[in-house]
């Protein structure tokens, strides 16, 4: 347990801090690699949630460590954890350091995506902060003879009665061995079998039961504030230590060497490949093949990189696979998901009647797109043969599936392997299967030595698995009075994601055992006051690996949605942004008036002009337009106006500002939310007039950023400019009074409605609507060309 | 087939071995242990590993290690003494580089991955451009990508740094 280590011996950042100090500080631990083996054999136990020492300890020196099973991705999470630590036990904040995602330290809080680092992450740190504040105010009374009610805490000091006791005099340590009551643990999700249901199943939403209230936030004296970040100043200086900078002794170098084809669904796949050699002899390189599972090993890391592109590997074609060239068509003409299939069908009202009003139809498309991490997966895994225990280092956003995973895939119990997180390049959404732990472990074991597996450049682009794109058919009828009176909407797309058992190297090796969850295709257009629904939704066979990316179906849905809700005001000659009040009436929907608010201060924000769209024609070579896309969610509330500039003869759309207003709830650290509203426009902006998986017949041809470009500083408007609504409880805007949860969560609704937004301004700009992404120059030229606008 | 050979990196002179094609971005992980300079594309497309070359900025993922004999490299590791060395400060211990301080003033990175590359490259540019307008800065830092969007505030870091080296870093 996590009391064996002294929290000043492994301190995350001790051993992690910069240079060639790692391989230093892992000599100092003694144990510490080779795994602490107990008497009892479990080496790495699973960790007790309700144990408060699961979730803190506080040292001689007052210096108080936190335990979250969560990560970050440079959001600010361990600085918003470390904060909230603070605030619940009145402490500095630099006396606390926050380990996220080590598996033999933290308890398994799940993954860490869905826009839930502050949501249900926080949530059991702010409680166990709690509880340990009330477990100090307790020893101190009984220390110092003075009633608890007499007492107060002021930096990590507990006084009254005339005498004081610091926090590190009173616990300085020592365990707190208190038992707290756990809710949200049972399984979230059911893989029927897979091994460790209840590890892989552990929900996202697990939480402690303190005995005493969390702070009222209007006390707070440092949530609330933008500290500093932490990480910041060592990644700014390169003292940072990525997952990349692991080194371990006698550390050896691994590549992969993948198939020439993508394939999507866990089925048994017979070995299809034969390795053949290398073409110019490679002294000293290993190859190791088991089925599809092909790598090679080298003392030195270029070598390893040289190797793999020399082996020689023969692959029969699997024959089931489609061609993919049309994914979109493909996506349409596919047979359901085994697990989804009956279609989902959602009526409300009468249904859709296309005679009751002017009817509008179309198909919209959103393509493949991949998530885009900087730097590729790798990880860095050490298989000890005498102990039987393997150590992972890795980053990606699963620290407990990538334990699972490496444990169903090697035979091994959970109890052998342990997790160690470090950061990598941000995976939004990629990393909730880690490819490269499991493959380094077994890696590790085949060739007996420390062993860092890198993904290159294509290997990720090609066999990362990607969101997939969506296609739909989309319909509404409009009444004399300008109001949607039936509205229908037909999709295809697969569930976006495994989160266990569906890894590439399970994938590779031919022991995938995973489930897909969740069903796509279409969802119900929000909260406008659309009568008489028919929502249709297919969740079909993934063509390829599929893997949920920020926001999941929600960029996709909003684009086609707004994008036609645009349509029809236009067709009903009515400003946008009206014709979204005139359906924002829903009184008994709590989003409406956020809706409206958000509506009316974007409006003012953006300088928005008031007239229908598409604006009146002109003649010059650069035509200029501005649009609107509205996403409401419980989660969080935005708004995102583009201004754009289309040059008629190329078709360049230059997106010239972009104006944001956003509502939540409370916020944690205000800069990190400005830092996400920047971010995932920019983000989103790429998805709209960049990004584009490309298919072959039977394989990804996007390998790298030449064939995948994304959003460069050239393509940046000259200002974003954001609003943050505060929620007040007048207003019927506060979070805590819908869902009473205190906080909201931007991760993903801060990219969701660039899209719609860029569409819907090309759309004023040019009279021209574009209904698929990207808008790249040559398929808005077209567009152009084919209304005769060109 | 490996060679020893010595490169000069943040002022100093290593001895390293290396087959003389290997990229100088695995000599300086693997063999110095640098965490600057980092691997995102071996194919010079994002800007994750670079360094200066005698003060330019170079991709050191397809820069073989030959080729840099001779010559100074700077890492983001190497940017405190090399701005110390340009105001003609050397006694004590370096501060940040303006560029550092101004990164860690407008709380620039995210996961902070690409962000090597920008501050090599942004030290690049005002080495050479004492006030770049807007227009210039994107210029010179399309070359470097980023996913998480922090574009904005490496423009306005950038602008920052400018101003303060300009006055001599006061």
């Amino acid at each position: 347990m996590t009391g064996l280590l002294h929290e000043q011996e492994f301190s995350r950042k001790t051993f992690l801090r910069g240079g060639g100090a790692i391989i230093v500080g892992f000599s100092m631990l003694g144990a510490g690699l080779a795994g602490t083996a107990r008497a009892d054999g479990a080496a790495f136990p699973l960790v007790d949630p309700s144990q408060l020492d699961s979730w803190l300890s506080i040292d001689s020196a007052g210096h108080v460590t936190a335990f979250t099973g969560r990560v970050d991705q440079g959001q600010g999470k361990e600085t918003a954890y470390g904060m909230t630590v603070a605030e619940e036990l009145d402490v500095p904040f630099s006396s606390v350091t926050v380990v996220l995602g080590d598996t033999l330290r933290a308890p398994n809080q799940g993954k860490s995506t869905a826009t839930n680092g502050i949501t249900t992450g926080l949530p059991p740190l702010r409680n166990a902060a709690a509880q340990a504040r009330q477990t100090l105010l307790g020893l101190a009374a009984t220390q110092l003879g003075v009633d608890v009610s007499q007492l107060s805490v002021s930096n990590g000091v507990v006084s009254g009665g005339g005498k004081s006791a610091s926090y590190g005099q009173l616990i300085g340590g020592k365990r707190f061995n208190v038992t707290m009551g756990v809710t949200g643990s049972s399984a979230g999700f059911a893989d029927p079998g897979f091994p460790y249901p209840a590890y892989s199943g552990a929900t996202t939403s697990l939480n402690v039961v303190p005995t005493a209230p969390v702070k009222d936030p209007a006390t707070y004296k440092l949530v609330g504030t933008s500290v500093p970040r932490v990480d910041i100043p060592d990644k700014v200086t390169g003292k940072y230590t990525y997952t990349q900078n692991i080194r371990l002794p006698g550390m050896v170098h691994a590549r992969m060497v993948m198939p020439p084809f993508v394939a999507a669904y866990p089925k048994v796949v017979p070995q299809l490949v034969k390795v053949k050699g290398f073409k110019t002899p490679q002294p000293g390189v290993q190859i190791v093949q088991k089925n599809n599972f092909v790598a090679v090993i080298a003392t030195e890391e270029y070598r390893a990189i040289q190797a793999a592109s020399e082996l020689v590997t023969e692959w029969a074609a699997d024959p089931a696979l489609p061609n993919l060239g049309n994914i979109n068509d493909v996506m349409r003409h596919s047979p359901n998901n085994v697990f989804t299939p009956t279609d989902s069908i959602k009526v409300t009202g009468s249904g859709f009647s296309p005679t009751a009003g002017k009817l509008l139809t179309a198909r919209y498309d959103f393509p493949h797109t991949y998530a885009g991490m900087i730097g590729p997966p790798n990880a860095v895994a050490s298989w000890d043969a005498n102990s039987g225990l393997m150590t992972i280092f890795t980053g990606l956003q699963n620290p407990p599936q990538a334990r699972a995973d490496t444990a169903a895939m090697l035979g091994l119990p959970l109890e052998k392997i342990r997790v160690i997180q470090s950061e990598q390049a941000s995976q939004f959404g990629r990393g909730g299967a880690d490819d490269v732990a499991p493959a380094a472990a077994f890696l590790s074991m085949q060739v007996g030595k420390p062993v860092r597996l890198q993904w290159m450049r294509h290997d990720e682009h090609v066999w990362a698995p990607h969101m997939p794109g969506m296609t739909q058919n989309i319909s509404a009828t409009l009444g004399s009075n300008g109001l949607i009176t039936s509205w229908y909407n037909e999709g295809w797309a697969p569930a976006a994601g495994w989160d266990i058992g569906y890894t590439l190297p399970q994938l590779l090796l031919g022991n995938a055992n995973g489930l897909p969850h969740g069903t796509s295709g279409a969802s119900t257009p929000g909260s406008y006051a659309i009568p008489n629904q028919q929502i249709v939704g297919h969740t079909i066979d993934p063509p390829v690996r599929p893997m949920y990316m920020r926001t999941v179906a929600g960029i996709q849905n909003t684009f086609i949605q707004e994008s036609f809700m645009d349509e029809l005001a236009a067709a009903a000659g009515v400003d946008p942004i009206q014709f979204r009040l005139n359906h924002l009436t829903d009184q008994t929907n709590v989003l409406t008036p956020v809706g409206v608010a958000i509506l009316q201060a974007a409006q003012q924000l953006s300088g928005w002009q008031t007239r229908p769209s598409p604006a009146p024609r002109t003649n010059g070579p650069v035509l200029s337009g501005r649009g609107i896309g509205l996403s409401l969610s419980t989660s969080c509330c935005i708004a995102q106006i583009a201004e754009v500039e289309v040059t008629r003869k190329t078709g360049a759309v230059r997106v010239k500002r972009i104006s944001v207003v956003a509502q939540l709830g409370t916020l944690v650290h205000p800069d990190s939310t400005m830092a996400q509203l920047q971010g995932g426009a920019i983000m989103s902006l790429s998805r709209a007039i960049k990004d584009e998986v490309i298919f072959g017949k039977n394989q990804i041809t996007s390998a790298d950023w030449v064939t995948y470009p994304i959003v460069r500083f050239r393509d940046l408007p000259d200002t974003i400019d954001i609003k943050i609504l505060s929620p007040t409880a007048a207003d019927n805007g506060s979070i805590a009074k819908w869902t009473k949860v205190p906080n909201g969560g931007l991760g993903e609704p801060s990219s969701i409605a660039v899209p719609a937004a860029v569409g819907n301004a090309v759309f004023d700009a040019t009279g021209v609507r574009l209904r698929s992404t990207p808008f790249n120059p040559a398929r808005v030229r077209a567009a152009m060309k084919a209304a005769g606008v060109a | 087939m490996a060679s020893t050979l010595k490169i000069k990196v943040n002022g100093l002179v290593h001895s390293v071995t290396a087959s003389l094609d290997t990229p100088l971005l695995y000599v300086l992980h693997n063999e110095l242990h640098l965490h600057g300079p980092r691997f995102g594309c071996g194919l010079a497309q994002c800007g994750a590993c670079s360094v200066l070359l005698d003060g330019k900025e170079i991709r050191s993922c397809v820069t073989p290690v030959a080729a840099v004999s001779g010559k100074q490299i700077t890492t983001l590791e190497g940017l405190p003494a090399l701005w110390a060395k340009e105001r003609g400060t050397t006694s004590g211990l370096p501060g940040l580089h303006p560029l550092q301080q101004a990164w860690i003033d407008v709380q620039v990175p995210q996961c902070g991955y690409c962000q090597n590359g920008m501050l090599i490259q942004a030290a690049d540019l005002l080495s050479t451009t004492k006030n770049p307008t807007d227009e210039q800065i994107r210029t010179a830092m399309n070359g470097h990508l980023c996913r998480c969007g922090t574009h904005m505030r490496v423009l306005e870091a950038i602008k920052r740094a400018a101003a303060v080296m300009a006055k001599g870093g006061k």
